[in-house]
């Protein structure tokens, strides 16, 4: 699939703005404070609901103003669908997505339909930052493939809110307990074994597309860090039972998969510890694009591949690879300050859209 | 937006306050009011006071009664044996309503939820216990709704009443009756084929 034209309205510095892009390379170029990443941001909500940069609807709403609209027409195969993405800030809230004109009323059927993958400079969290971050992000790929997968996490953290607030009443009645523990594990289990697979599917791929940038031969590795284990729904819930004694200490659930996290290991160490800027972004920028390859193939669609500022940290060699791994592909939306930064021979075939004028 | 009767808006205000009755609604009805005889709006009134004044909480089964015990309670035909469990009042009327049900009912007037703040005391939890122990109940089948806090409220009664010697049952789930598979979610296809039943 692929972005033919987008049009936004009151959202970050754009009134209202209509841009074309082509169905391969799209360069979008200008002074910084342009607006460049704000076109990437606009896909993206459009896209995954969620800005790239974590900024809130309201944050992104035009000064003055009190609603944005965004709308994109995506180009699949024969057929064009219109997707329409809408936040309204004025007497109530209100948040509308589209689909072709008529209204999607549960996020699960929008998520997913317009896929993009965005590679930004903030994704160096994927590889050393917080479980946190983590989590959410491995979450929302899956969800992006597994409807069934988003649905237990709304679940089980409806299950573990209610734990939570029996913990944080500290008084516990071990009836009462038990009930929300066998709750738990039983979405624990299943969230746990998509986890262990996807980690598992989306090895190889990392691996290979690191040595695809970097050219190097050293091994990479990524691996799931599950804060309770075993193969059965019995085995958790036996650790979160004799768990129980601290959890009500502190007041909180402190096992299952809302403490879990993955590692990567870069030459068999991990990453945190010795990876310089440049490797962090190769292996962000090779954990993204192993989840364009297996969203790709659950799917069944090309995704459109949006790359936010993030060549200055690598060298003329990780940036010729990155360039020509996507090259005749997928269609890409880059932001660059010029394209003689990129010092890319060819240029045939790509559009450039210069903010600067 | 205000009309040029206060009294007209008063009503549309009372109105809306009762559930499914939007803005719209709730002018269209007050108009009604409006034209129906007085002999018929007071007829409304009166069923209205009626209905506030007579109507009792079962002291059994807590279910909507006429006297102090509901019809239900009271009637010897039924089996005495089976208790089906229901979160609210309105529950037992749709239950009722399939006349393949024989046995008696217990309102719970709720489900526990402790992000809400509704523990088993909060609702009519200790005397479902009671009944079990005082009466010759064998089996209870819990009817909550399959919500995340329906779901551990019938996890509770297995904890509490399954020691006691009864059988606690759920409502299957699975496919609706007159429903196509293909437009069915994943969850219920996959409960439906782990419940399934044998074709008899």
């Amino acid at each position: 699939m692929h972005l033919k034209k987008l049009t936004v309205k009151n959202f970050r510095n754009y009134y209202n703005n209509t841009f074309e892009f082509c169905n391969s390379y799209n360069f979008i170029t200008g002074a910084n404070g342009t607006g460049k990443s704000n076109i990437l941001e606009a896909v993206s909500v459009l896209s995954n609901i969620k800005s790239f940069r974590n900024a809130s609807d309201r944050a992104m709403i035009k000064q003055y103003e009190s609603y944005y609209y965004i709308n994109g027409v995506v180009a699949e195969d024969t057929f064009e669908n219109v997707f329409e993405a809408a936040f309204q800030n004025k007497d109530k809230i209100k948040k509308k997505y589209k689909i072709n004109n008529s209204k999607v009323d549960r996020l699960i059927d929008y998520y997913g339909k317009f896929i993009t993958v965005n590679l930004s400079p903030t994704d160096t969290d994927l590889i050393i930052g917080e479980p946190e971050k983590k989590r959410r992000y491995i979450d929302s790929v899956i969800s992006k493939i597994d409807k069934e997968y988003f649905k237990k996490i709304c679940e089980y953290k409806r299950i573990l809110n209610n734990r939570n607030t029996i913990l944080k009443s500290g008084i516990v009645h071990l009836k009462n307990i038990q009930v929300w523990n066998e709750l738990l594990a039983e979405k624990s289990s299943y969230i746990i074994k998509k986890r262990e697979k996807f980690l598992n599917d989306i090895l190889d791929l990392f691996a290979n597309n690191y040595q695809k940038i970097s050219n190097e031969n050293d091994s990479v590795s990524i691996k799931y860090r599950p804060s309770v284990t075993g193969e059965t729904t019995a085995d958790i819930l036996n650790q979160i039972e004799n768990n129980q004694q601290r959890d009500k200490r502190y007041k909180t659930t402190t096992l299952g998969p809302h403490r879990d996290s993955y590692s990567i290991k870069y030459r068999g160490v991990d990453c945190s510890l010795y990876a310089s800027n440049g490797q962090l972004r190769s292996l962000s920028i090779a954990l993204k694009l192993a989840e364009k390859n297996i969203v790709e193939e659950n799917l069944n669609k090309k995704a459109v591949i949006l790359i936010d500022d993030i060549f200055s940290e690598l060298d003329r060699l990780r940036r010729h690879n990155l360039i020509r791994l996507m090259k005749n592909q997928n269609q890409v939306l880059f932001t660059v300050p010029t394209v003689e930064d990129l010092s890319i021979s060819d240029l045939a075939d790509s559009t450039i859209l210069n903010l600067d004028k | 937006m205000a009309s040029p009767s206060e009294y007209l808006d008063a009503l549309i205000r009372e109105l809306n306050k009762l559930p499914g009755i939007g803005s719209k609604s709730a002018a269209r009805a007050a108009f009604h009011l409006l034209e129906m005889s007085d002999a018929n709006v007071k007829q409304l009134l009166n069923t209205i006071i009626a209905l506030k004044e007579n109507v009792l909480e079962c002291s059994l089964c807590g279910g909507i009664s006429d006297t102090p015990v509901c019809s239900i309670c009271t009637d010897p035909s039924r089996q005495q044996q089976t208790l089906c469990v229901i979160e609210d009042k309105k529950a037992l009327i749709t239950i009722e309503k399939t006349g393949t049900y024989k046995g008696i009912y217990h309102v719970l007037g709720g489900v526990i939820s402790p992000l809400d703040g509704i523990g088993p005391d909060d609702i009519r939890f200790p005397q479902l216990v009671e009944r079990c122990k005082s009466e010759s109940i064998k089996e209870v089948i819990m009817a909550t709704n399959p919500t995340i806090e329906g779901d551990a409220t019938v996890l509770y009664s297995l904890k509490v009443l399954k020691p006691l010697g009864i059988r606690v049952m759920r409502l299957a789930r699975g496919l609706p009756v007159g429903a196509d598979i293909d437009f069915t979610d994943v969850a219920t296809i996959s409960k439906s084929l782990l419940e399934r039943s044998e074709v008899l």
